[in-house]
């Protein structure tokens, strides 16, 4: 157990830089999540961790001890595959032992750490099987067990949940924060599903391009977003291009939000579905609007709106039984509710922004 | 009348719901057991293309075995009588004997020189992608494009030369006879290795590194163990590829230096008696034997 940090890792391929000094601490315990879309260098950031890439800049130390030039077989990591790379030819026991056995430790020991391993994930009895014959989530289980069994420094998953079903990964993700939080072992997970990197991370880091666009725990990505690009990964969001005026937020439409924000910035409001109410009678700083078209989706309803000015919204509403009464149907007249608490100015990387052509973009999932 | 239009159709009488049900039936019967006739005949003409593929293949094997038992001296149907005289006669004959003993001295070392130069090739080769797999691919495979007379009388021209310039002499000799079979049984090797290594998880040498494993250890107990079966039939391909190879070896073969297919083809050139069938008899039993030891360790069809 240890703690990690990557202090200005930087990874490029000639001209193209797939990893940009990035800088992390990771506490002792924490369970670190990798969060970005294909391309976005997280994995090649864990296998710089994992010593399989060579850095181009900057140092990965564990505890105190710079390993940056150290070859993966020397720097005490356990490391869980996407798909789990057991070895076919040896039992699940002697796939376990196999990192025991070349820290040359006696049968004996060999023996009860295995066993205790194998017990940990709940596959004692099935030692003496090969890995192909045991079921995805099986596998999924000795690769664990093998990669904590040499009781690592830290342990590296990449996508360990990718090639499980749906019923299972999420099964296996709560065992595995379970596992995580009693071995206290730090833990860096890669992946590129949110829901996943939010249930079990303690904190995410969000990575776009090779640079990271921010690091918090789930409910502060979601809250304070640092950008567009985290707001629309962390969860969906309605994005209005606009300039923020004395009497709040002018969308390009002209509907006047009111937010905060200081007067005279160009910048992006963010608008989250689940934050629009709906209702039938003109309230307080409501906006009037039309129902365009709506889509029932078991737990909830995706509700497209359009507001008198023009701009589009979308609502989520939670399928609660008064939700059902309501019966909103496209075409009905609409008045439109947004507590000022959940509107975030999202200030525009680019500077300045196409105010007119950006602004039907409506939900990016 | 619209009569499929469910809300349409009228009551029926009951006599009319009866005389509909038994119709029904009759036609499931009748679709029944002429789809059961046609899965029969189906079976059925599987099952002898699978015979007559397999008549072919053996009849010739089963002949050669049941000619080599003959009494007669002169092919001829019926035999005469049955008898051992042929495999007695072998004793008589040292030149087979002798090529077979070069023969699998030669097939033996050009199987392990195709192993060591195809194993470390195929293994980068397995990781490489687009134009540069393609292009070494292509080179390695180039000796099975060009027929092994030509390459016979190529290799035979450039040993000639060789040995002028260097005064070693590899035509007739155990050494120019290796270094040819390597040169045809390599492709085979590489090909069969290729084909192993792609089902080998890149990940698999990744996980044994992180576990501690040196990279050779790492080759030595994971990637070694994985991809043996393709190595055993690898080596069993370039094994059998060369000890039956006739045209190459006719250029570099001398006087007292012969590998047994050149053996027999010299003695067929005489003689056209069972004691022919009586050798490749043995050799079928030894190429044989050879196959089920080897299925006892690998199991064949899996990687062939």
């Amino acid at each position: 157990m240890a703690t990690l940090r990557l202090d200005g890792l930087g990874k490029s391929y000639g001209d193209v830089t797939v990893v940009e000094n990035v800088s992390l601490d990771v506490a002792d315990g924490e369970f670190l999540v990798l969060l970005g879309p294909s391309g976005c260098g997280k994995t090649t950031t864990l296998r710089m961790i994992a010593g399989f890439v060579e850095a181009s800049a900057g140092r990965v130390l564990i505890g105190a001890r710079d390993v940056t030039g150290e070859p993966p077989y020397r720097r005490n990591i356990g490391l869980v595959f996407q798909s789990y790379a057991l070895f076919p030819h040896l039992t699940v026991f002697e796939n376990t032992a196999f990192g025991l056995r070349r820290r040359k430790i006696g049968e004996a020991e060999v023996k009860s750490r295995v066993e205790r391993a194998l017990a940990l994930v709940r596959l004692d009895g099935l030692a003496a099987r090969y890995p192909k014959q045991l079921s995805g989530g099986q596998q999924q289980r000795v690769a664990i067990a093998r990669a904590l069994v040499i009781e690592p420094d830290i342990l590296l998953l990449d996508e360990p949940l990718s090639n499980l079903d749906a019923q299972l990964r999420i099964e296996v993700r709560s065992e595995l924060r379970r596992l995580q939080k009693s071995l206290g072992i730090t833990t860096i997970m890669v992946t590129h599903d949110q829901e996943e990197a939010m249930s079990v991370a303690d904190r995410l880091v969000v990575l776009q391009s090779g640079r990271v666009q921010q690091v918090g725990s789930a409910l502060d990505l979601y809250l304070r977003p640092a950008n567009r690009f985290v707001a629309g990964f962390i969860g969906r969001g309605n994005f209005l291009e606009g300039v923020a005026l004395e009497a709040g937020f002018r969308s390009a439409q002209g509907t006047v939000f009111p937010c905060g924000a200081p007067a005279g910035s160009v910048g992006t409001l963010l608008l989250r579905p689940e934050h629009v109410g709906l209702h039938r009678q003109q309230g307080h700083g409501m906006f009037a609007g039309r129902i365009e078209s709506v889509r029932f989706l078991a737990s909830s309803f995706d509700i497209a709106v359009v507001l008198a000015a023009g701009d589009r919204l979308q609502a989520q509403l939670p399928a609660t039984p008064g939700a059902m009464r309501e019966n909103w149907q496209a075409g009905d007249e609409t008045f439109v509710a947004i507590d000022p608490a959940a509107m975030t100015l999202l200030q525009n990387d680019t500077g300045h922004a196409d105010l007119n052509s950006q602004n039907q973009k409506g939900v990016s999932p | 009348m619209r009569r499929d239009d469910p809300f349409s159709r009228k009551p029926m009488s009951l006599g009319a719901v009866r005389d509909g049900a038994i119709r029904a039936c009759r036609n499931a019967i009748e679709m029944m057991t002429s789809h059961a006739l046609t899965l029969a005949l189906q079976r059925l003409a599987h099952g002898a293309m699978v015979a007559a593929a397999l008549l072919v293949i053996l009849l010739p094997v089963v002949l050669i075995v049941w000619l080599s038992f003959f009494t007669n001296e002169v092919l001829a149907l019926p035999p005469e009588g049955y008898s051992l005289r042929w495999y007695q006669a072998l004793a008589g004959q040292p030149q087979f004997l002798a090529g077979f003993r070069l023969s699998a001295i030669v097939a033996v070392a050009a199987t392990m020189i195709s192993l060591l130069v195809t194993i470390p090739a195929a293994l980068v080769m397995a990781r490489m992608e687009g134009r540069g797999r393609e292009i070494l691919t292509n080179i390695l495979m180039s000796p099975l494009i060009v027929p092994a007379i030509v390459v016979g009388s190529g290799l035979y021209i450039a040993f000639v030369e060789f040995e002028i310039a260097t005064d070693i002499q590899l035509n007739g000799a155990t050494l120019g006879l290796i270094a040819g079979h390597a040169l045809i049984t390599l492709p085979w090797s590489l090909r069969l290795l290729l084909a192993n290594l792609g089902g080998l998880n890149p990940a698999l040498n990744e996980a044994a590194l992180s576990l501690g494993a040196t990279p050779l250890v790492a080759a030595l107990k994971v990637t070694l163990p994985v991809i043996w079966p393709g190595l055993v039939a690898a080596a069993l391909f370039c094994f059998v590829v060369s000890f039956s190879n006739v045209e190459l070896s006719l250029f570099l073969v001398a006087p007292g230096q012969t590998t047994l297919p050149i053996a027999l083809l010299q003695y067929l050139q005489w003689k056209i008696d069972p004691l022919i069938a009586a050798v490749s008899t043995l050799q079928i039993l030894i190429v044989a034997g050879a196959l089920l030891v080897t299925n006892r360790f690998v199991s064949l069809a899996k990687v062939v």
